[in-house]
């Protein structure tokens, strides 16, 4: 199910004198299965484009194509509901959400809705509670009782359970600590290959984005600013910083032993592992030549 | 050494309903002018103390002095009169619908004369350069904005410490970096003493002490330096090293035989180039 905006132009309050742009001129194309990050500072329209992504906002002009539905502007929100279901959004602070008295209650709330049998998003409930990290017991328990890194892998398991062919997650671990951020990631990235979904993640850790994402889509006031892979789009790092945006730690450090050597590493170093080879290996070939 | 601004001794704490502790025999001090950061994983009490420090929460044992005094019913109202709090959530510490209106609102309730908070506001808007923003209204500033702006409402209070209670988890990098460059500023020029809470070790760096909690105990207390030394057992604990600590442990990993002790990229660049020049 690919995912093509064209043309894509978005005004808060058209129309009114409080009239605001936050999205024009946007043509992007994300591709089934493929694992895209978009990252820009708060304010370049990011947020913007991902309600988008499941006809939460509609363009004020241009199209959004998702699979086979079109969403124009004036497009009535019921003709929308399958697209909910396929394009699964977990929103920042997730957790703020959960609002039944036991957990299973809450993962079951969404299939219910969309006239799922009962004992059939029972048994969903239980499988996608292991899916995400927590144990059996958890299903009985009130959401409110649970730690918060808890309580946002229930509201996950709620986004998981309508089995979108999407997932659009808006900055999943904000707020958690560093351990409870590398496992949520890992999820992701694990529920990524094995269902085969197509994640758009929308972050300011460029270390994520280096690591995970197959394709960046960089924004910058409101419009597309660049788009490529991260080894593309991390070699522009002046480029970037004169918006505000920088680059992983691991570039830094690549950058910075060039600019001390005078030798060029001949590696992206996109994530630790990466650049720790590829420094060692440089390391000694410059060394050597002594 | 001077007289600490504050001190724990064996303080314990459990929640109501709980046989767990969720902070148990931590004994701290802090010194006027200090930046101490109290770091941990969520869930390792760190917040709590927080909270113990200001009166929300009572030790079931233990000692809390601040400002040369026992903390208890008679001081706890002088002492949140000194002490200035940024929380986590930007957006659920505003009541003002004006910047002006909202740091106005802090010295009503402590009685400061009408002419007089004309100007505490003026000084304190300007401590965090915010003076455009002055007639704006708070919920449409970004997160590092907002933080500033609790920070200015804190400050017009003349506040003895800051405590920030993961002030900047919730921030973009640029507003952490603002807010971290305010506070920083605060505590150098103004002496204001700073307790910052966090569970970024990128942000405790920058504090002169270090106060590690793990399971409701302090588990070490040490400059950044001291701190950074203790590597993976930080990382078994869910920290995050700072990435000069974390990339330099990889490459001796791979068989770099770089030494112990550096904390930034620049100084791990030229432990690099020492032992280049070295071979």
């Amino acid at each position: 199910m690919d995912i093509v905006f064209e043309n894509v132009e978005h005004i808060y309050n058209a129309r009114s004198p409080l009239a605001r742009r936050a999205l024009y001129h946007v043509n992007v194309t994300i591709r089934s299965g493929a694992y895209v990050a978009i990252v820009g500072h708060t304010g370049s329209g990011k947020s913007t484009l991902l309600q988008h992504l499941n006809g939460l906002l509609q363009p004020t002009s241009g199209t959004v194509k998702i699979g086979e539905e079109t969403i124009t502007s004036g497009k009535r929100p019921k003709q929308l509901k399958p697209l909910r279901k396929k394009v699964g959004i977990v929103f920042q602070f997730p957790e703020h959400q959960l609002f039944e008295e036991t957990v299973e209650k809450d993962i079951c709330f969404g299939p219910l809705n969309f006239g799922v049998p009962e004992e059939e998003a029972k048994r969903k409930a239980r499988e996608l509670i292991r899916l995400v990290g927590l144990d059996d017991e958890t299903l009985a328990k009130s959401p409110f009782d649970l730690s918060g890194g808890q309580m946002r892998r229930v509201a996950i398991a709620g986004v998981l359970a309508l089995e979108p062919e999407v997932l659009v997650l808006d900055e999943p671990t904000a707020g958690l600590d560093p351990r409870g951020r590398r496992e949520i990631m890992e999820m992701f990235y694990r529920l990524h290959r094995e269902k085969r979904l197509t994640t758009v993640l929308v972050t300011h850790s460029m270390e994520d984005a280096a690591r995970y994402a197959d394709e960046l889509i960089v924004m910058h006031e409101g419009t597309v600013w660049g788009q490529g892979t991260p080894e593309e789009v991390f070699r522009d790092a002046e480029r970037l910083a004169a918006i505000g945006l920088s680059v992983p730690e691991t570039v830094k450090l690549k950058r910075a032993l060039e600019r001390r050597f005078g030798v060029a590493i001949p590696s992206p170093c996109l994530t630790i592992e990466q650049a720790a080879e590829a420094i060692r290996d440089w390391f000694s070939r410059v060394s050597a030549h002594e | 050494m001077a007289e600490p601004i504050l001190s724990l001794e064996e303080v314990c704490f459990r929640y109501p309903n709980q046989s767990e502790y969720a902070v148990q025999h931590v004994s701290f001090q802090a010194e006027r002018g200090e930046w101490l950061a109290i770091v941990g994983h969520n869930g390792s009490g760190k917040s709590t103390i927080a909270r113990l420090l200001i009166g929300l929460l009572r030790p079931e044992r233990g000692v809390i002095r601040l400002f040369g005094r026992p903390l208890d019913e008679t001081t706890v109202w002088d002492v949140r009169r000194r002490v200035g709090m940024v929380f986590q959530n930007p957006d659920n510490q505003f009541v003002g619908t004006t910047v002006e209106d909202d740091i106005a609102f802090g010295l009503e309730n402590n009685g400061i004369p009408r002419d007089e908070m004309a100007w505490r506001i003026d000084e304190a808007i300007r401590q965090v350069h915010m003076e455009p923003f002055l007639h704006h209204e708070p919920h449409r500033l970004s997160g590092g904005q907002k933080q500033r702006v609790a920070i200015a409402g804190i400050l017009a209070l003349r506040p003895d410490m800051i405590i920030l209670d993961e002030a900047t988890s919730m921030l973009d990098p640029r507003g952490r970096d603002e807010v971290l460059e305010t506070v920083r500023r605060l505590n150098r020029q103004h002496r204001i003493t700073v307790l910052s809470i966090t569970h970024d070790l990128e942000e405790a760096a920058k504090a002169d002490r270090l106060i590690v909690m793990n399971k409701g105990e302090v588990m070490a207390e040490g400059t950044p330096e001291q701190i950074f030394r203790l590597g993976s057992k930080l990382e078994r604990i869910g920290l995050d090293l700072p990435f000069a600590v974390k990339m330099g442990s990889r490459l001796r990993e791979q068989g770099l035989p770089l030494r112990l002790g550096y904390f930034t990229m620049e100084e791990l660049v030229e432990e690099l180039w020492t032992l280049y020049s070295k071979t």
